[in-house]
């Protein structure tokens, strides 16, 4: 059997609405008189949930919040029961749904560690042997005889996940509610991540990070309104939760134009599909359409972009003279696109400046007419020099080769 | 004091976003064939719940005991005077009963010692009204809990009634100890005294397993124990003897078991009480067992609905 079975899982809560609804009598009450001014509203949290995750699988979970994810978790843990339908786990499971679950704030973080683990079904031998280890992972050494409460959030959401982590459940499910701990931490995290892999720990994994959830899953399932839209291929599933992207100005209409000889008539993004769109992933190619009109023969005549990032000024600009030598232009309307390399841009908003002119004469010159931002969705930055907070404006890739062996004396 | 600049949160660039730990502990299905160690989450039915329940529950002896304890450590860490305060409130309620007695010149007890009668009395009923009210709330205390690690939910109300029934320790001492502060000997039935005790402790698990889905949903509930309380307190023979009672009730008033119990625990200690009678000792057995039945009815069919909407 593979590690989790979810059968057609449905889950309906039941809202009472009314004065009664809090109260015994009131419910009594209601009983008797039948009175239709109360009522109760059925929602429905889950409908027909249905999936299997293998033996040692790391499994995304996504879903827009209020899509039913976090239900779904605690019918899987056992917490909450279905309306209808049946969840199978073998194994010991642990499960990190919220802050401070299950510590109890008077005890002290060893108390608490020692609660949690016979939570888990470890007897208390067992986790003193692992006692040390945890209060390492979770860097709280100094205050672990300390009242629980007087932790911070993140030092208490650290202790609860090394302790759920170093006790070695057989499945874990990590959903994920705050963040928490610097960058260290976090890398400490995916490194004990990728061992509870190594080791054929299932892993359930609920996350809004794309990236991370690329970087680390297989397979992937997109639960909407309660729904399973869509289970597989994890990057076919990120695929169908990014929303089109409703900021950014994707494209842009001068009308007839400026009263310049060589004049802008439309600008607009597109991606290799030929969709209009302001959202770009950091794999894609970025293409810019330009339409654009000339009244009259004009002798080197030039169109030019240039990127702009938030702050600086240019990034790079392309002239359309670049790629062939332009003698004289024809009168007429015309189309050029202009296409970016993937994997140049690095995240983050940019905006496009048009220009056109003859030399030594400029014509139009439209600022930041077109905004479009470059998203990861696909690779997880985490390891990655390109990314987003590390030094360097564009991504431009090179190669390391090994050279070692070249030097071997001759 | 904590320096709490020693942390940040910064959470920009995210691998884990973790919570805390939450569990599930691996339930040995009864029955369920090939796989001893899956686990299955099926829509609540009542019968194979409750088995799997007790079947639980016998599995988790260890988390047990640690509710247990922590159960105790909250009666007594909760008030400054923990234990003294356990003993404060019925010695000063008998003092004061007392006193007004005297003034009133009532005498309630029946040829006992007026002090030491009254005193087993208000200890008794004390010990079953904490014990019913600490049960009711039980699962409502541990609200935060319940929504988020998975645990057999009866142990809730069963920590809390173990927790009162170690302090039937404490009871039995101050029993004793007042036996000797009144001069008045004791004698080999103060061996029953446990008994009587244990089945107080029992009468209130009995109900109080009912009770705690019902207050954990609705919210009168918490107000309507007590009040229920004061007014068995009055139909109980806390401040005086069942032999006041005319002998048309006396049928009916013994069916209140706790009649009998305090009978019965006042029959241990005093040589002057008569020995509760073994019919209605039977017919008080016979309705907290049916009690029981009752609330672990209520109990499982509630449970999956506490945790749906606690």
């Amino acid at each position: 059997m593979a590690a989790i079975v979810a059968e057609d899982i449905s889950k309906r809560y039941r809202i009472s609405v009314g004065r009664s609804a809090n109260t015994l009598v009131g419910q009594l009450l209601n009983l008797v008189k039948r009175d239709d001014s109360v009522g109760s509203e059925d929602i429905w949290a889950l409908r027909d949930v249905g999936f299997q995750v293998e033996q040692g699988e790391i499994f995304g979970i996504i879903g827009r919040n209020g899509s039913g994810k976090s239900t779904l978790l605690k019918i899987l843990t056992g917490i909450v029961r279905p309306t209808s339908g049946l969840a199978k786990i073998r194994g010991r499971v642990g499960a990190l749904l919220e802050v401070g679950t299950g510590f109890h704030p008077d005890l002290s973080g060893r108390e608490n560690v020692f609660f949690n683990g016979t939570l888990l079904g470890l007897d208390r031998a067992s986790i003193q042997a692992k006692f040390d280890e945890i209060v390492a992972f979770a860097e709280v050494e100094k205050f672990i005889d300390t009242q629980f409460k007087h932790y911070s959030s993140g030092m208490q959401a650290r202790l609860g996940f090394a302790v759920a982590v170093n006790l070695r459940p057989e499945v874990l499910i990590l959903d994920e509610v705050l963040s928490v701990g610097d960058l260290m931490f976090q890398e400490k995290s995916a490194d004990r991540m990728t061992e509870l892999r190594r080791e054929g720990i299932t892993i359930l994994f609920v996350s809004h990070n794309m990236g991370a959830i690329a970087g680390t899953c297989k397979r992937a399932l997109l639960l909407r309104q309660g729904r399973v839209v869509m289970v597989g291929d994890v990057g076919q599933v990120i695929e169908a939760y990014i929303p089109k992207a409703t900021s950014g100005n994707a494209c842009v209409n001068f009308g007839e134009g400026s009263r310049f000889p060589g004049c802008f008539l439309e600008a607009s993004l597109e991606n290799e599909s030929g969709e209009q769109t302001s959202q770009f992933d950091i794999t894609e190619s970025i293409n810019v359409r330009i339409r654009y009109r000339v009244k009259e023969p004009l002798s080197s005549f030039v169109l030019g972009l240039r990127i702009h990032t938030q702050l600086e000024d240019i990034v790079v600009s392309y002239m359309t003279d670049e790629n062939e030598f332009i003698g004289v232009h024809e009168t007429g309307i015309f189309e050029k696109v202009l296409k970016l390399h993937p994997m140049f841009l690095k995240e983050g908003e940019y905006s496009i400046t048009l220009e056109s002119g003859v030399p030594r004469f400029a014509f139009d010159l439209y600022e930041r007419a077109l905004s479009f931002s470059v998203v990861s969705n696909t690779l997880n930055m985490v390891e990655k020099s390109y990314r987003r907070d590390r030094s360097g404006k564009v991504i431009c890739q090179g190669r390391w080769i090994d050279a070692s062996a070249a030097r071997a004396p001759s | 004091m904590i320096d709490t600049d020693l942390e940040n949160d910064v959470g920009s660039r995210l691998i884990m976003e973790a919570g805390s730990s939450s569990s599930v502990r691996t339930t040995i299905v009864p029955g369920n064939g090939v796989d001893r160690s899956v686990q299955v989450v099926a829509p609540p039915r009542l019968l194979r719940d409750l088995w799997r329940n007790l079947a639980l529950l016998l599995n988790s002896m260890p988390l047990f005991k640690v509710f247990v304890r922590r159960s105790i450590a909250l009666r007594h860490t909760q008030s400054f005077l923990g234990v003294v305060w356990l003993t404060i409130q019925p010695v000063a309620s008998t003092l004061t009963v007392l006193f007004m007695f005297n003034i009133i010149q009532v005498n309630t007890a029946d040829g006992a010692n007026k002090g030491l009668f009254l005193f087993s009395g208000i200890m008794v009923w004390q010990f079953f009204a904490r014990g019913l009210t600490d049960a009711t709330s039980s699962l409502h205390a541990h609200a935060g809990i319940l929504t988020k690690v998975y645990l057999p939910k009866l142990m809730l109300p069963l920590a809390s009634v173990a927790a009162a029934w170690f302090e039937t320790l404490i009871t039995i001492a101050l029993l004793i100890l007042a036996c000797f502060v009144f001069g008045i000997p004791l004698s080999p039935r103060v061996l029953w005294l446990p008994i009587f005790l244990t089945i107080v402790c029992l009468s209130s698990l009995c109900i109080g397993i009912g009770l705690a889905p019902l207050h954990a949903l609705y919210r009168d509930v918490g107000m309507m124990v007590p009040f229920a309380l004061q007014l068995a307190m009055f139909i109980s023979p806390v401040y005086y003897s069942t032999r006041f009672i005319p002998q048309k009730y006396q049928l009916l008033y013994h069916l209140n078991p706790m009649v009998t119990l305090i009978e019965g625990v006042r029959w241990s200690l005093l040589p002057e009480s008569p020995a509760p009678e073994l019919g209605y000792i039977i017919i008080n057995l016979v309705s907290i067992v049916l009690m029981f039945g009752v609330s672990l009815f209520i109990y499982q069919k509630l449970e999956s609905l506490v945790v749906d909407r606690i």
